[in-house]
């Protein structure tokens, strides 16, 4: 297979510039993270410890194989909104289990006493689209307060629908377990109770539907929290646990076993380990424009991300906004769609059918998104720029592969459809801090909102008050300029995370690892195309 | 004329006479028992035969089952190596009666010499000095009257004795009549006869001993000496050839005398005579080995002669067509045997699976080996795993080639006496060539070696990564979005712990191993062999991986990682991160720590005990072990009775506390 070269110049003033503002948009991911580290704060942290337990990433690493990665999904749940701690309260992503990748979930109870926020809620069914997707086996780690009262009202209905994935999940023969470190009341309980597999640690652990005071006020009977739900009483009377763990690290130690049983064969490259791009992965911070009008080539981002900077590219003088092509990332075939420039006609219909390739071939799809959108204009209107268009989207709708989503700079239009946005079900989304995404950029709103404004004025034959115009205009591209970052995109979950850009080929790799937990299977049959 | 050749031993001496052998073109025959069967010297040869149970007694000992073996396979002749049949006449006898060639000394020759005392009476009649002594009566009272006499400190050893075995030295007359005791006991279990003679010590002595070589047409000579002062309980450890103490009159003398006594016997073949060299240079008879000697590649390798060659022409009835002038003494040639032991607890023998049999060899450097890696050291035989000889022009560069031999030398699994042989041939007393039978006491060696347990930990860790690192290469151990999760490992060398705390880097890992931190770049592993760069410094580490379970892919809870890190060596455990569920202990049970017979119970339900008394003897292994009470109360529970077979780990007798 051919090797990619590289052209760039490392000492370009673009590339140095391209280096600093990518490496701020790392330091800024950093801090993030670290908010969503310290959860809720030194005090909490503190109180939490000194009763002798363990903090939800000491419990997640515990519970992983050692030195296992551990691939967060959804880190910055929430990071846009003021006064927020990034996470929605939980640690949630997947990692290694005694040989088997797991979907994992751990309430914070640092946060808020573990309370179940929205975003908190939008995470976890994230990621149980995610273990359902790729038939990963889940592990719940539980200690919460139960439903965030305040906000109740955007948790009771949507919550519901964890237990409908736990049920449908053991029908489907996917396994979940519950290791409960601390209190489940009401809804809460019935996350252990659907699981298939429940531990509870003994003095520590306990669920009911109704906690001691609520009893008391609702029947008057008067009940300590251990005779009410305690580990005992649910591992010997009640049969809600299935065992009853001596200690935190007990309950781990058996969650492992539990998982070791379940004989969920680890899917292990088919071909092999995968080396190492021949280009440097720290140069991506200066390959990827910091400024989204400014194109790149992202060949220059597969020479430092696939396997041996190899890649065999389909059609590479049709359509060459689109570049299409084959490679391997961890030793993962995959076949990628990435762009440069704006999709004409023969690049989206290069796309359908290189699709339409990898649904024969089984294999699955990764796409690089970096896209403005679709070419406007008469001629290409005349030549069905629509028909095409129509086209890929129709091949990435119907397309069974999985398909991986990574943004590398900006995400515009009908391009982010057709490149399977989020809205297409990619069964990964990731993002460089550098992404920025949006129905179209700030300077094009703010330009059609001038020829907007400039129309009805002169229908109404009345003056353009060009002040007023350029302040609704700055602020309209200020607004959608701060929601069109890739913190705003990841707090609001429209991607599974904002990764450091040298991260890509181990995130890749860990993607490719989960969707291959599922059986890859092509398209059988698709829309009809409009020729 | 020798076709085919069986030899009745095993492991290094049947692989040393097999590698002869098919230099002269002859076929082989081995014979091994159940114990042996998977070790290569029974692969190593044409054909095998097998030829009884583990028990030397039941296999390589017995006369007939070695003689049926000849016979089954068609062999014309035995060797009988050392040890095991190699002095026995009566089978020396059998062997010719049978039509097969003997390859070793007439019969009469080995009577004459097999018995010390008559040896002794030998070496007198030709004018020979022995070591003052007492030969007469076995009577008790007489021997230790006759050891007052010859003064202690004094030597008692079995007539029928070798390798030590039946030999006591007494200090003063009180301790005398249990060491005779005790000689007598190991006597008779080894050479089924338990008369003893006395002998006097000698002051600062040296082992020397001369190599005779005799033909059937009456031609007899020596092929200088050996020098094998360096022993730990009678048994030789280190030898070389020359000795230091040994010029050329004395070389011409020793010689000479060893020639006669070989004469006088109406020696052939391959012989030593073995003598006792004072501070002064006097010399005293000692004893004449009628067989090719463990050290024998010594003499070999300064002059240049294959000795087992030499032993097959002479039972051919060639004669040796060799005078003494011809035999030439060139460089020096230094042995150190490789012994499966543990020397720190009184060179107690080892048993067990050998992880690695790794002898490199090198410039000047000879291995004589009996096993590989995966071998199993049985407990029916002695320990010798390998003989590691080093020749060089002089006797500093022999001894620089062997240490360092000795020091890349890795054997673990089972306790080896390499740790001393490294002590011994760096020690000064080594190095200044006098070297006196009380070498290792007056060095105060062996002592315990550094067990290195951070370098262990570092490397054992660093096998762990680079094992992970070949199969999850995209993505890095430990990998988290923020950068990589600092891991935290915990090995265990017997009582001692260290935390290995280590984050991946891009070429390997920062690792801080107590107070140290080092930056570990990681070469390629190829196989055992893992290159490293520590801190900047290039080193070569082997690195075997021993799975507590099986299934793993790396280094996971509770395996076992052995080091050899160039300079050292060490063990280490990675202690697993859960810790086991501690079965339930009811106080006061007694269990048996050994599978065996109960031979005896001395109390029922309701007796009261004391603490430490005595309440089942159980026999395993022909050992008795005593059971005792572990706390004074009143026996709740006896769930066996004599006769019983109880396994390792049954309940016993439960004692409850008083009501």
């Amino acid at each position: 297979m051919e090797r990619l070269k590289s052209r760039i110049d490392p000492r370009s003033d673009g590339f140095v510039a391209n280096a600093a503002a990518n490496l701020a948009g790392v330091e800024k991911l950093h801090e993030l993270l670290a908010k969503a580290r310290a959860g809720g704060g030194e005090r909490a942290v503190k109180r939490h410890v000194s009763r002798g337990k363990l903090l939800p990433r000491q419990r997640v690493d515990l519970l992983l194989d050692r030195d296992s990665a551990f691939l967060e999904i959804g880190a910055l749940a929430g990071c846009h909104e003021g006064g927020v701690v990034p996470g929605g309260s939980i640690v949630a992503g997947l990692g290694t289990v005694s040989g088997t990748l797991c979907s994992i979930i751990a309430s914070d109870s640092t946060v808020q006493g573990g309370a179940i926020t929205a975003h908190g809620l939008k995470r976890t069914a994230r990621l149980g689209e995610i273990g359902w997707d790729n038939r990963l086996a889940e592990v719940h780690l539980i200690e919460s307060a139960g439903a965030d009262l305040p906000n109740q009202a955007e948790i009771f209905v949507p919550g519901g629908a964890g237990f409908r994935h736990i049920a449908q999940r053991s029908a489907a023969g996917l396994p979940t377990l519950s290791l409960v470190f601390g209190s489940c009341t009401a809804g809460g309980a019935y996350v252990p109770g659907m699981s298939d597999y429940t531990v509870m640690v003994a003095d520590q652990a306990y669920m009911y539907l109704a906690g001691p005071p609520l009893v008391k006020m609702a029947t008057g009977e008067v009940v300590g929290d251990e005779a009410l739900g305690g580990a005992a009483m649910h591992s010997r009377v009640s049969g809600v646990s299935d065992w009853m763990a001596s200690s935190e690290a007990d309950a781990v130690r058996l969650g492992r076993q539990v998982v070791a049983q379940l004989g969920r064969v680890p899917a292990l490259p088919p071909t092999g380990a995968g080396d190492p791009p021949l280009h440097d992965p720290e140069e991506l911070l200066g390959v990827a424009s910091a400024d989204v009008r400014v194109p790149f080539d992202p060949r220059e981002v597969l020479a430092r991300v696939v396997d041996g900077s190899r890649f065999l590219e389909f059609k590479p003088d049709y359509g060459s906004t689109l570049i299409t092509g084959w490679a391997e990332i961890g030793g993962y075939r995959v076949g990628v769609l990435t762009n440069q420039g704006v999709l004409y006609g023969a690049s989206a219909e290069k796309g359908a059918q290189f699709i339409q390739l990898c649904n024969q071939s089984r294999t699955p799809l990764l796409f690089l998104q970096n896209i403005t959108g679709f070419m406007v204009g008469r001629a290409v209107e005349e030549a069905g720029i629509i028909k095409a268009g129509a086209k890929l989207i129709n091949a990435v709708s119907n397309s069974t592969v999985p398909a991986i989503t990574l943004m590398i700079g900006g995400s515009y239009g009908a391009g982010n459809y057709a490149m399977s946005g989020r809205a297409y079900r990619p069964r990964f989304l990731f993002a460089w801090p550098n992404h920025r995404i949006a129905v179209m950029g700030p300077e094009q709103l703010a330009g059609v909102l001038d020829i907007v404004r400039r129309g009805a004025a002169a229908r109404r034959g009345v003056e353009v008050d060009e002040e007023q115009l350029q302040t609704m205009k700055s602020m309209l591209a200020g607004k959608v300029e701060h929601e069109s970052t890739a913190w705003a995109s990841s707090g609001r979950l429209w991607d599974d995370g904002v990764i450091d850009p040298r991260d890509t080929r181990a995130v890749l790799a860990m993607a490719l690892r989960a969707v291959h937990h599922a059986p890859v299977e092509g398209a059988a049959s698709y829309g009809t195309f409009r020729h | 004329m020798i076709r085919t050749l069986l030899v009745a031993n095993r492991a290094e001496i049947a692989h040393r006479i097999f590698r002869t052998c098919r230099a002269l073109g002859l076929s082989t025959v081995a014979v091994f028992s159940d114990a042996d069967s998977a070790l290569p010297f029974v692969a190593a040869a044409d054909r095998a035969v097998r030829i009884g149970p583990g028990p030397a007694a039941e296999s390589y000992l017995d006369p007939a089952r070695v003689l049926a073996a000849a016979e089954r396979s068609g062999a014309d002749a035995i060797h009988p190596g050392y040890g095991f049949l190699s002095e026995n006449a009566d089978f020396a006898e059998a062997v010719v009666r049978a039509g097969l060639v003997w390859v070793g000394p007439p019969p009469a020759a080995i009577r004459a010499m097999g018995d010390k005392a008559a040896a002794r009476r030998v070496a007198e009649d030709l004018g020979i000095p022995v070591v003052p002594g007492f030969d007469g009566s076995q009577d008790d009272d007489a021997l230790a009257a006759a050891a007052a006499q010859l003064g202690f400190p004094v030597l008692i050893k079995a007539v029928a004795g070798g390798g030590g075995r039946g030999m006591r030295q007494v200090g003063d007359a009180d301790e005398f009549e249990a060491a005779l005791a005790s000689a007598r006991r190991e006597a008779r279990g080894a050479f089924g006869s338990d008369d003893v003679i006395l002998e006097r010590v000698v002051s600062q002595p040296r082992h020397v001993e001369v190599q005779v070589l005799a033909d059937q047409h009456g031609a007899v000579l020596h092929l200088g000496e050996r020098d094998c002062s360096v022993q730990r309980r009678h048994q030789k450890v280190i030898e070389e050839a020359p000795s230091g103490a040994v010029d050329p009159a004395l070389r011409a003398t020793l010689g000479e005398a060893a020639c006669r006594v070989a004469r006088a016997v109406g020696y052939v073949g391959a012989g030593t005579v073995e003598f006792l060299v004072d501070d002064v240079g006097a010399f005293f008879f000692l004893e004449m080995n009628t067989r090719l000697q463990v050290e024998h590649p010594v003499t070999e390798q300064v002059t240049g002669l294959d000795l087992v060659a030499l032993q097959l022409l002479v039972a051919d009835g060639e004669p040796l067509g060799l005078t003494q002038d011809e035999v030439r003494i060139d460089g020096w040639a230094i042995e150190a045997r490789v012994v499966a032991e543990d020397s720190l607890r009184d060179y107690l023998p080892a048993a067990g699976s050998l992880v690695r049999v790794d002898l490199p060899g090198s410039e000047g450097i000879r291995v004589d080996a009996g096993f590989a890696t995966g071998d199993e050291v049985s407990p029916h035989y002695d320990g010798l795993l390998a003989k590691i000889i080093a020749t060089g022009p002089d006797r500093k560069t022999a001894t620089r080639r062997l240490l360092r031999a000795v020091e890349q030398a890795w054997v673990p699994g089972i306790p080896t006496n390499l740790p001393l042989l490294r002590q011994a041939l760096g020690h000064d007393h080594w190095a200044s060539g006098r070297v006196t039978t009380a070498f290792l006491a007056d060095a105060g060696l062996p002592v315990a070696p550094l067990t290195n347990l951070a370098r262990g930990a570092l490397a054992a860790t660093c096998l762990g990564v680079a094992q992970r690192r070949s199969h999850t290469d995209a993505v890095p151990a430990g990998f988290r979005l923020g950068g990589p999760a600092e891991q935290a490992d915990t090995w265990r060398c017997g009582a001692e712990e260290v935390v290995v705390r280590w984050t991946p880097t891009a070429d390997g890992l920062r690792a801080v191993v107590g107070e140290m931190e080092h930056n570990v770049a990681l070469g390629a592993l190829d196989g055992d062999v893992l290159q490293v760069e520590v801190d900047g410094v290039r080193q070569s580490w082997r690195l075997a991986w021993v799975r507590a379970r099986p299934g793993h892919t790396s280094v996971d809870d509770g395996d076992t990682v052995y080091a050899h890190l160039g300079d050292g060596e060490a063990f280490v455990q990675l202690v697993p991160r859960f810790p086991a569920q501690a079965d339930a202990v009811v106080p006061g049970t007694c269990t048996a720590a050994t599978p065996g017979k109960v031979v005896w119970v001395s109390v029922a339900v309701g007796d009261a005990v004391k603490a430490g008394q005595l309440l089942v003897v159980l026999e395993a292994m022909k050992m008795e072990h005593r059971v005792t009470a572990p706390q004074d109360g009143m026996v709740a529970e006896v769930r066996i009775a004599p006769g019983d077979q109880v396994g390792q780990g049954d309940l016993l007798v439960r004692v409850a506390d008083a009501p």
